[in-house]
């Protein structure tokens, strides 16, 4: 109990003197897992979409392994993000291995099978009538997605919610990838880890309060946005 | 008269079952008709075929004088609207409901005021423009329905019970209000519909279908012109 009162009482120090390490790892873990949601979103939301609304051969196998990317082994995506950035691999002349880069693009992978799914379940859930409306009122495609996105707002943000969530709280990928540098790749889990092998579990505790104070924080806007338009 | 409807050897079979056999149908350029019929006779599933929103399995649908294979679809179904048995009104306000086909169409705000304003009054839907048009009754959301399809301007206009939802009151006033203004636009009109008084007041003839086929016609264009 006493650990655990240590932490807490350290993770209230850290929060309220805005500690400068705490404060660059928290930015830094916002930039990277911010930055990869956002790519996940941005290859997610497309990719649902079509794979809701076409048919074409080959569909539901890529419908099973957005499905099976949802659960993505964190240290599976390090390792081949790794092998791809490493300085003798295929992508290595980009020299990104071991910076927040590098985490950026394997939190992204992990990421946007979670908003395809998520998306492509979404949009599938819309009343057909709606498209058949759609399509008589004289929509043309990219009109049609349009409205059928604005309609899923809800769904599409409880997808962006999960994306984050899944990259935020991830440390194996980051780990390989980063390699939890001081002051350039740490983010809060990795320093957790970190804490943990050194013992210094009230550290640890502290850094986990904090990330999850930071997650809670960011899935409390969304969740404000979200269920703010809704009782509109 | 031109024909803007015209079908031949149509076929239409799902799921192994013959939903649809019409060996011959048109409709000419401002003609209005009704398709009335038995629960299952193929009624709204035809208007759909002639709305381009169901496939035929064999046989020409032709709109406007070509065949619908033939013509770009989008441009097509631009020229008509479609009003639902079911009015599916998306999650926005009752005013940006209405505006949806029109912004399709690139309208300008200017234009879309003046074609979405009058049928409002009409309507009776003025104090509703705010309104999430998913919490509307059936009889408003109806309301809603006929006049997003109106505001269009189609050539052609398929309605699919449309005064079904209607209270007593309300549905005799729109069948006449909207009955003049198709005659007045010319708008070519198929109606679905089990009440003779509706198809007396909107159409010039009276298709009865039964298991998928066209039966019978009976003329109602004495009773809408008497003069």
């Amino acid at each position: 109990m006493e650990l655990i009162w240590d932490g807490l009482v350290k993770a209230i120090i850290e929060l309220v003197t805005l500690d400068p390490g705490i404060t660059e790892v928290a930015l830094l873990t916002l930039q990277v897992s911010g930055a990869a949601t956002l790519i996940s979103v941005l290859i997610g939301i497309p990719l649902g979409s079509v794979l809701a609304l076409s048919q074409f051969p080959g569909r539901n196998f890529l419908v099973s392994i957005s499905n099976f990317g949802m659960g993505l082994p964190p240290v599976v995506v390090g390792l081949w993000v790794s092998i791809f950035l490493w300085r003798s691999g295929p992508l290595g002349f980009l020299n990104i291995i071991y910076t927040p880069y590098a985490m950026i693009i394997a939190q992204a992978v992990i990421a946007s099978p979670i908003v395809i799914s998520f998306t492509l379940a979404v949009i599938q859930q819309i009343n057909p009538q709606l498209r058949l409306q759609l399509t008589a009122l004289g929509a043309n495609r990219t009109q049609m997605v349009w409205t059928l996105l604005k309609e899923t707002k809800l769904g599409l943000l409880a997808a962006v919610m999960a994306g984050f969530g899944g990259v935020i709280s991830e440390v194996g990928a980051s780990m390989m990838v980063g390699g939890n540098i001081k002051g350039m790749t740490r983010v809060f889990t990795t320093a957790t880890v970190m804490e943990v092998s050194k013992g210094n579990f009230d550290i640890a505790i502290a850094l986990s309060i904090l990330l999850m104070l930071l997650a809670y924080s960011v899935t409390a806007i969304l969740t404000a946005i979200q269920q703010g338009r809704n009782i509109r | 008269m031109s024909k803007v409807i015209e079908i031949i050897d149509l076929k239409l079979v799902l799921q192994g079952k013959t939903i649809l056999k019409i060996p011959y149908f048109s409709l000419d350029r401002e003609e209005s008709i009704c398709l009335t019929g038995p629960n299952g006779a193929g009624k709204s599933t035809l208007l759909s075929v002639m709305a381009t929103l169901q496939e035929p399995t064999a046989g020409t649908v032709s709109l406007f004088g070509k065949n619908v294979k033939d013509q770009p679809l989008l441009e097509l179904r631009r020229r008509m609207a479609v009003v639902f048995q079911k009015p599916m009104m998306f999650d926005l306000t009752v005013i940006e409901n209405l505006e949806l086909g029109l912004k399709y169409r690139r309208l300008k705000r200017k234009e879309k005021e003046t074609r979405i304003y009058p049928w409002l009054e009409k309507m009776k839907l003025t104090h509703l423009t705010k309104r999430r048009a998913r919490s509307l009754s059936g009889g408003e959301a109806q309301r809603v329905a006929l006049a997003q399809a109106l505001i269009l301007e189609p050539e052609i206009i398929f309605l699919d019970e449309p005064f079904a939802n209607l209270d007593k009151e309300m549905r005799q006033g729109l069948i006449d209000e909207i009955g003049k203004t198709l005659k007045a636009k010319k708008i070519t009109t198929v109606m679905v519909t089990h009440h003779k008084k509706e198809a007396a007041a909107i159409a010039d003839s009276i298709y009865l279908m039964e298991d998928g086929e066209i039966v019978d016609r009976e003329f109602l264009a004495f009773q809408n012109n008497p003069g």
